[in-house]
């Protein structure tokens, strides 16, 4: 297999409703950022992959109309959607199409542009005979599973707020951003409105209007683009069956991501995460669930992520930096959520992370989430 | 609990990125599964929904209109082109009758049928379907009978007016793409062709883009004309080819296509060989 780096990256400014430009726009606005960032012009990209949840924006087949804001046309390019992960999912597609020796040069752009269409509905188009009616959308499944998991490992809705703390005052540090909250409070998420019990307003992510693109390359090339490329050391992708009563006990379990971490740390040579990453950009669409997945990660035992965020061990300053961006709990345009966590890993591999830097990262891991039925992880590393 | 990608464009795509993840060493076998059930809702209300909808969905623009935009283009030129069209939809109604959804239709019939997009009549489109195709790729498959030579993909540009309707461009560079991959010169031969064509103007297009295809049978089984399930449609292609060349012995090389979006905005082709 070729070695695979990621060289450059590009985000838009994300925001509930970005109505000064359409989808194409937006997507070209990420594109265009990630072609400048890594010194490349839309002829050196032999290759496009498009990230987008379907009928989040009431477009079908989005990828014929904004192919070309991502500069496609005329090459070749397809779409990939799968949930939540379909950016993370998208990344490994362009790892793999470069290692396989099929492309040297791979854009990825993700996006969605929530305020266009009625995300719910997209989300409560599961099993028509058994999930639609008891567990559609977002937040009655994050109810449902939340409370399981509040009961087994004794989370507290204090430990969540934590959560939302930290996310929220790391997105004040980074300029693309949704939610820009730096003096939020424990007290203001405790008080914010409940959604579904035990989930309130504050807990949630947002949806967002926006859009990140990554430009993916070869050894050789990467080298000669990027003086710190972020080399692909290990990648896995793990699905079953989305249906509510066949995934057990899931936030408690998630199977699947704790199966891909698993898969990457192996392949990675990662005994120890808490102490050998870095940096870690993870998917968490809820406060509760960046708790479920420091278990499902490896970070603790399970029962000890509540002891973890109180500690401060994944704070900026702590053993392990969680989410420097914010996380989605601060920006969540679906089909780039993804894109942006592995953009942002990588960004801490460059050392180009600015007021978000996490000093002296070498190691980074990305995951991405997809209703419990997805889950992707990704280790990035400096040159070794 | 396995790896899965899911590529939302024709199945032939699918196929083309589980033919990159055995080439780049990650897995050794891979399943593809494309499917597609036609009957679930109107095809040509989600279609407009796939047209830019702000210059082009407004105007009632589908990939229905765009094909006739396009069969007009082609038959401005071409007088005879209307009665050529109609007979090859007999032809591969009828090469299709026995497996198909639809039955043997005359061309005159066809000629008669109601307008569809001036000059496409109803029974000039390939008849939706429901239908699911799963294909089996194996890395360095000693004693396999068929093998994946190379295969491309491309996506045009999406508005009528921003490309030349009347020349499939995209499909000439996915198939240059293929080409170079398996190693072929331009003049390379086919035994077989297969297209994804949902109606009869494409089929030429489809051999106007690929050139020198003299010789080569196309769409011995009628093709899309057996049934058009969206998505499923370019992977039920494959399964085809690589059935007949696991049939027909003699039968060495057999070029695939897939196409997805208004006038064939996307293209796929991959060329598969007989081991001998």
């Amino acid at each position: 297999m070729r070695q695979v780096a990621v060289i450059g990256s590009g985000q838009t400014r994300h925001a509930r409703c970005r109505d000064d430009v359409s989808q194409a726009e937006l997507v070209r606005e990420a594109a265009a950022a990630a072609l400048a960032d890594a010194g490349l012009r839309p002829a050196d990209v032999d290759a496009v992959l498009l990230s987008n949840m379907e009928l989040f924006e009431g477009r079908a087949f989005p990828e014929l109309w904004v192919g070309e804001g991502a500069f496609a046309c005329g090459k070749p390019c397809m779409k990939i959607a799968t949930g939540g992960t379909s950016g993370t999912s998208t990344c490994i597609a362009a790892f793999h199409q470069v290692a396989s020796g099929m492309f040297d040069t791979v854009l990825v752009v993700g996006f969605e542009k929530h305020s266009e269409g009625h995300t719910q509905t997209g989300m409560a188009l599961t099993d028509p005979f058994w999930d639609r009616a008891v567990a559609s959308g977002a937040l009655g499944n994050f109810a449902l599973s939340i409370s399981e998991y509040m009961a087994e490992r004794g989370v507290t809705e204090r430990q969540a707020a934590l959560v939302a703390v930290k996310a929220r005052r790391n997105a004040a540090q980074n300029p693309h951003a949704h939610l820009q909250m730096p003096e939020l409070t424990v007290d203001e998420v405790l008080a914010s409105r409940m959604l579904a019990h035990p989930v309130r307003l504050l807990d949630m992510c947002p949806q967002s209007d926006g859009a990140c693109a990554i430009v993916v390359a070869s050894g050789d090339r990467a080298r000669r683009l990027c003086p710190r490329p972020a080399w692909v050391r290990a990648t896995a992708t793990r699905h079953e069956q989305p249906t509510l009563g066949d995934i057990d006990r899931r936030l408690c379990s998630m199977r699947t991501l704790r199966d891909a971490a698993h898969a990457v740390y192996a392949a990675a040579g990662i005994t120890e995460p808490l102490a050998e990453l870095d940096v870690a950009e993870i998917y968490e669409p809820v406060t509760y669930a960046e708790l479920a997945w420091y278990e499902a990660l490896g970070f603790c035992r399970d029962g000890e992520a509540g002891r973890l965020i109180e500690d401060g061990v994944t704070t900026m300053d702590g053993t392990l930096p969680v989410n420097p961006s914010g996380g989605v709990l601060s920006s969540n345009p679906v089909g780039a959520s993804g894109v942006i966590r592995v953009a942002e890993a990588a960004l801490q591999i460059h050392g180009r992370g600015g007021s978000r830097q996490v000093e002296g990262a070498r190691l980074a891991l990305a995951t991405g989430y997809g209703v419990y039925a997805w889950a992707d992880a990704i280790v990035l590393g400096a040159e070794s | 609990m396995k790896p899965e990608t899911r590529i939302a464009a024709d199945g032939l795509c699918a196929a083309i990125h589980a033919a990159c993840l055995l080439r780049a060493g990650a897995y050794r076998t891979v399943l593809v599964v494309a499917h597609g059930k036609a009957s679930m809702a109107p095809r040509a209300a989600l279609e407009a929904w796939a047209m830019d909808p702000i210059f082009l969905q407004p105007l009632g623009a589908d990939f229905r209109t765009v094909a006739g935009l396009e069969a007009r283009v082609l038959c401005d030129r071409d007088p005879g082109a209307v009665l050529r069209w109609a007979h090859l939809v007999a032809r591969r109604r009828s090469d299709a009758a026995p497996h198909g959804v639809a039955g043997p239709v005359a061309a005159l019939e066809v000629l008669a049928a109601p307008l569809l997009a001036s000059p496409l009549t109803a029974a000039m489109e390939a008849p939706a379907a429901d239908a699911a195709c799963a294909v089996v790729l194996q890395a360095g498959g000693s004693g396999v009978p068929v093998r994946w030579i190379g295969a491309g993909h491309d996506l045009e540009a999406h508005a009528p007016g921003d490309r030349p309707l009347g020349r499939w461009s995209g499909l000439r560079r996915a198939f240059d793409r293929a080409r170079r991959a398996a190693g072929l010169e331009a003049d390379a031969r086919f035994a077989v062709i297969e297209p994804s064509c949902r109606y009869p103007h494409e089929e030429e297009l489809v051999l106007d883009a690929l050139g020198g295809t003299a010789g080569a049978v196309v769409s011995p089984s009628g093709g899309l004309f057996a049934g058009d399930a969206p998505c499923a449609a370019g992977l039920g292609r494959l399964a085809e080819a690589v059935r007949r060349l696991r049939r027909e012995p003699g039968v060495g090389r057999a070029l695939v296509h897939g196409a997805w979006g208004p006038a064939g905005q996307g293209q796929a082709v991959a060329i598969l060989e007989a081991s001998q």
